[in-house]
């Protein structure tokens, strides 16, 4: 796969955009380090939108961080390997991270309210997402910040730049950041649960927005949210995580149908839907996730999964290839599977 | 049968940090010497040596002469027993006008409390030190009126305080209820309000001990105060102030004596407020009273 | 690419470009369309009154003074007629009411009497001495902003995240302690260090620019700690908020973050205590003034209070508490401004 860079020259990228392999976050607990992101692995090519699905304090949100080199003290990040469009950024040299960063990666984040600096105006802020990029010339910034403004439906960007953001409603905010994070013609973007502080009618204006932006700038974008409605308006590829690790690695066209991990099965039967019989109860996964310090060996899921063996408590389960893009983290799966194979085949 | 072991409690949690001990201590070591070192070092402290006039520190004296002769460390720790007697005094009398008052304004109608409220933010918007040297000038210099100056200059901040606590306690439903069944105001006052906000007020009071000690030796520093033959720690620094080249200890003997004892009054305060309730206290310690001396702001966590 | 159609925002029509630069125009104006005149008559009816009540507190020190006042300046050996003479001389004997009004209208005529000792008109005595006064506590209060932000800044940016526990003990200590010394106590160490052991500084009086820094170190130290403290809850108030994490994620220099995310914020938060502190610096100089022998107003209003001179006394006073009624205007209008949002309101 090759892939033009910034600079017109044609760069051969043998791989994807970003190569995630091992990743882990940890924390310092009162007896060991604790971790919230249990080495995660997965790829992305460019262009691709994927999401990322998972209950609040499953990991999700720190391992965007992680991917964005944004993580907060004292967590830490690990990695057997972590490239972002050809760069290890484990080990590049803090100027050049700090550019490449800047220039291909961008983040919005879940708070629109609060993620605008209430001291300085609209334009200025989002001339800041272009000044540690490689090329910032002041004229041009403030001419991409006014283009942009208006590509997120900002009416009269001009004045727009000129007001403080307590002047904004939430979705404008959030408008707004998406625009400071297309600033820098980003390769990347992470949206870390972007519409779950906006009214309905508001999400639908902000997936939208995203959708053109893959569209027509080809920006890969992962979506994360709690919420598999929103993921399956726009991803094209769903990972799912548990307790700080994939479960499974997905096309979202496979999600209602072809669900290989229970977990994900009985998170696609808690959603209530309108055809559903009325009087019959809402479906729930019973217990709950396992806190930071309880994480025990074996699956994270067994002690709540309806089809746990003893393999699932004592090994914990990689995630491997059940078929052509679809992967699985847990025993039963891919034992079945085989089993519907070797059934097949015979 | 609570409230012992309530008391029980906050003296136990009132040891538990070092702070408390400290605070103890140094209180201790000083209402000691308040009260021991007139009676020990009272000769040597008025005994001119005219040998010795304005000398540096020697062996003979720790911390030198000053004009006369006198050996300023005996003068300095006799002057305890004046600084910290009228600091308390002051920070009393501050107490006496200033908590009624605010109860009071807090128990008005509407009008009259918002009134009552302004010319009491407008009082305590002047620095206290101003308040202190216009009452000096009506009363008279001397120690009486440094008193009286400085307590009545820092009784607006305990009536700010006593009216917003009490505003806060008015606005609750027993004191409406005690109302309306016809309980007079002064048994109101002392019966229903005081109680519930007195432990602040105490706090804060205890507290301004040391500021009244360091408003009253300001007074005296600047010669308003206490006036000769007596003297307390502010006399003796305005002293050694003059004195202040051949024997610098002059001075700054009693500043450190100063510096020493507010400091172990703050410590001693703020071992009580961590005791008894930390929540309650970092607005009332947020409204110190003006420039004599600087505010000190509770951490906040 | 139109999905919906844009929301109509607040605001009218745009602004012109000159108005661009500062944000300050940009409040001002705002201030005016919309809130200025409940804030302006607020402002200004507050003001009124403190000056009432400052005039009515310096004339009512004449008249509380127990005894004949007169006599009291004349002392016991003068004669009654002598003292009659003077208590006609002072219009000590006609009504409260017409004392008063008379008073009052001198004031704001700036005609405040002659000095008892020296004779000489009273407002000529405080314009030579205002600007000394002036000049101290300017000084004093930039030294206590500068060195109060700063210090605050940096212990906040130190002490993220529980960092450094260490630092947070040694500068709870230093401010906890520094910040309980009094002025004039902070004056002597000074003075000790500086001017007696190091011979840096003069001692003294005022000579040429250098005799400033003492005594407006004395003054500023100690408060400035104190809003070292209050900075610093303020700066880890800050740094927690979600928009340092944008700033972060776009990656800006840490001066920038500091500079244009961290401090103005910090600044709105730390305004109002910095409101306080000036009226300390007032107070704080009438000590220091004396203590290095500066010749400004707290010397005088010190001196004139043993030697019975009320005219003076009574003109110190109205000064010094015009100054500090000034000051607290000030800084409620700069409050205000510097916080848009408070003065006008969000959405």
């Amino acid at each position: 796969m090759s892939a033009m860079s910034r600079d017109g020259d044609t760069t051969v990228v043998g791989g994807p955009l970003l190569h995630v392999d091992g990743l882990t976050v940890s924390l310092p607990g009162a007896t060991g380090r604790l971790l919230p992101v249990d080495s995660v692995s997965f790829e992305m090519a460019a262009g691709e939108v994927v999401g990322i699905v998972g209950e609040s304090g499953s990991g999700k949100t720190l391992t965007a961080l992680a991917i964005a080199q944004l993580v907060p003290f004292p967590a830490q990040v690990s990695a057997k390997a972590l490239l972002f469009g050809g760069y290890d950024l484990l080990t590049a040299p803090p100027k050049l991270k700090r550019t490449i960063l800047a220039s291909r990666l961008s983040m919005i984040f879940q708070n629109p309210m609060a993620s605008l600096n209430p001291a300085m105006r609209i334009g200025p802020q989002l001339i800041d997402g272009l000044r540690s990029s490689k090329e910032f010339r002041r004229r041009e910034a403030r001419a991409r910040a006014r283009h942009l403004l208006g590509e997120v439906n900002i009416a009269r960007p001009e004045a727009a730049m000129r007001r403080y953001p307590f002047e904004f409603s939430g979705g404008m905010r959030q408008r707004a950041m998406i625009a400071m994070a297309l600033m820098a013609e980003p390769e990347l973007l992470i949206a870390d649960e972007p519409t779950t502080a906006l009214d309905v009618t508001v999400q639908a204006q902000v997936l939208e927005v995203l959708r053109q932006v893959n569209r027509e700038h080809g920006t890969a974008i992962i979506l994360i949210s709690h919420n598999l409605g929103i993921i399956s308006e726009i991803c094209q590829r769903v990972l799912v995580m548990y307790a700080g690790r994939i479960v499974e690695d997905l096309d979202v066209t496979a999600l209602a149908t072809g669900a290989a991990h229970p977990y994900t099965k009985a998170l696609m039967a808690s959603v209530p839907s309108l055809e559903r019989d009325r009087s019959a109860p809402l479906v729930t996964i019973p217990g709950r996730p396992p806190r930071l310090e309880e994480r025990l060996p074996g699956c994270a899921f067994a002690p709540r999964c309806g089809v746990a063996i003893a393999q699932c408590s004592t090994e914990r389960p990689e995630l491997a290839e059940m078929s052509l893009d679809h992967r699985v983290a847990c025993f039963v799966a891919i034992k079945h599977e085989s089993e519907v194979m070797s059934r097949g085949e015979a | 049968m609570k409230r012992q072991s309530q008391t029980r409690r906050v003296v136990v949690a009132f040891f538990r940090a070092p702070s408390g001990w400290i605070a103890i201590v140094s209180v201790g070591i000083l209402v000691v010497l308040a009260i021991v070192a007139p009676i020990v070092l009272g000769r040597d402290a008025n005994q001119s040596n005219f040998a010795d006039l304005s000398a540096g520190a020697s062996s003979a004296h720790l911390l030198g002469t000053d004009q006369l002769g006198r050996d300023v460390l005996a003068r300095m720790l006799v002057a305890t027993r004046l600084s910290l007697e009228l600091g308390t005094a002051a920070a009393a009398l501050a107490f006496g006008l200033g908590v009624p008052l605010g109860a009071i304004v807090a128990l008005l109608g509407h009008r009259a409390r918002d009134a009552g409220r302004a010319l009491i933010n407008i009082f305590l918007s002047f620095p206290s030190l101003l308040l202190a040297l216009i009452i000096v000038t009506i009363v008279g210099i001397g120690t009486n009126g440094a008193v009286i100056a400085v307590g009545i200059g820092s009784a607006p901040y305990f009536a700010r305080l006593t009216e917003s606590l009490a505003s806060a306690a008015v606005g609750r439903e027993y004191v409406a209820s005690a109302r309306v069944i016809g309980i007079k105001p002064r048994r109101l006052v002392f019966r229903y309000i005081l109680p519930n906000v007195a432990e602040p007020i105490v706090i804060m009071g205890i507290t301004y001990i040391a500021g009244a000690i360091i408003d009253v030796s300001a007074l005296s520093f600047l010669g308003v105060g206490v006036q000769p033959p007596a003297y307390d720690w502010g006399a003796l620094l305005n002293a050694g102030l003059q004195n202040f080249y051949p024997d610098p200890a002059g001075a700054l003997g009693p500043a450190v004596m100063i510096a020493i004892t507010a400091l172990a009054v703050n410590f001693l305060a703020e071992g009580l407020a961590r005791a008894l309730n930390p929540a309650l206290w970092t607005a009332a310690k947020e409204l110190r009273p003006g420039a004599l001396r600087p505010r000190k702001l509770a951490r906040q966590q | 690419m139109q999905v919906v159609s844009p929301t109509v925002e607040p605001g009218g029509a745009s602004r012109s470009r000159v108005m661009r630069k500062h944000g300050i125009y940009d409040s001002v104006q705002r201030l005016f369309r919309q809130k200025w005149v409940a804030f302006g008559i607020g402002r200004l009816v507050h003001l009124v009154v403190t000056l009432l009540v400052l005039l009515v507190v310096t004339f009512a020190i004449v008249q509380l003074i127990p005894g004949n006042p007169a006599r009291l300046v004349l002392g016991p050996k003068a004669s009654p007629q002598a003292v009659e003479v003077l208590r006609h001389k002072l219009g000590l004997d006609e009504p409260l009411v017409t004392q008063f009004l008379h008073y009052a209208k001198g004031a704001l005529r700036l005609r405040l009497g002659n000095s008892f000792t020296t004779g000489q008109p009273v407002s000529s005595i405080l314009l030579q001495r205002l600007p000394y006064t002036l000049w101290l506590d300017g000084v004093a209060l930039v030294i206590m902003m500068l060195v109060g932000v700063l210090f605050g800044l940096l212990a906040g940016a130190l002490t993220t995240a529980h960092r450094n526990r260490w630092f947070e003990i040694v500068f709870m200590g230093i401010t906890g302690f520094g910040g309980g010394v009094p002025s004039y106590v902070c004056a002597v160490g000074l003075s000790f260090i500086f001017a007696v052991t190091l011979r840096i500084f003069p001692v003294a009086g005022m000579n040429g620019a250098s005799s400033v820094v003492l005594p407006a170190l004395a003054i500023a130290l100690p408060l400035s700690l104190l809003l070292a403290r209050v900075v610093r809850v303020a700066t880890l108030d800050v740094l927690a908020q979600d928009y340092i994490r944008t700033a972060r994620s776009n990656r800006l220099s840490i001066w920038r973050i500091y500079f244009r995310y961290v401090l103005p914020n910090v600044l709105n938060a730390a305004v109002s205590l910095g409101g306080l502190l000036f009226v300390g610096i007032i107070g704080g100089s009438v000590v220091v003034e004396n203590v290095f022998a500066w010749p400004g107003l707290g010397t005088l209003l010190v001196q004139s209070i043993p030697a019975l001179d009320y005219p003076v006394i009574q003109g110190a006073t109205l000064l010094l508490g015009l100054i500090v009624v000034l000051l607290n205007t000030v800084v409620d209008v700069v409050r205000a401004l510097v916080d848009p949002q408070a003065a006008v309101g969000g959405p």
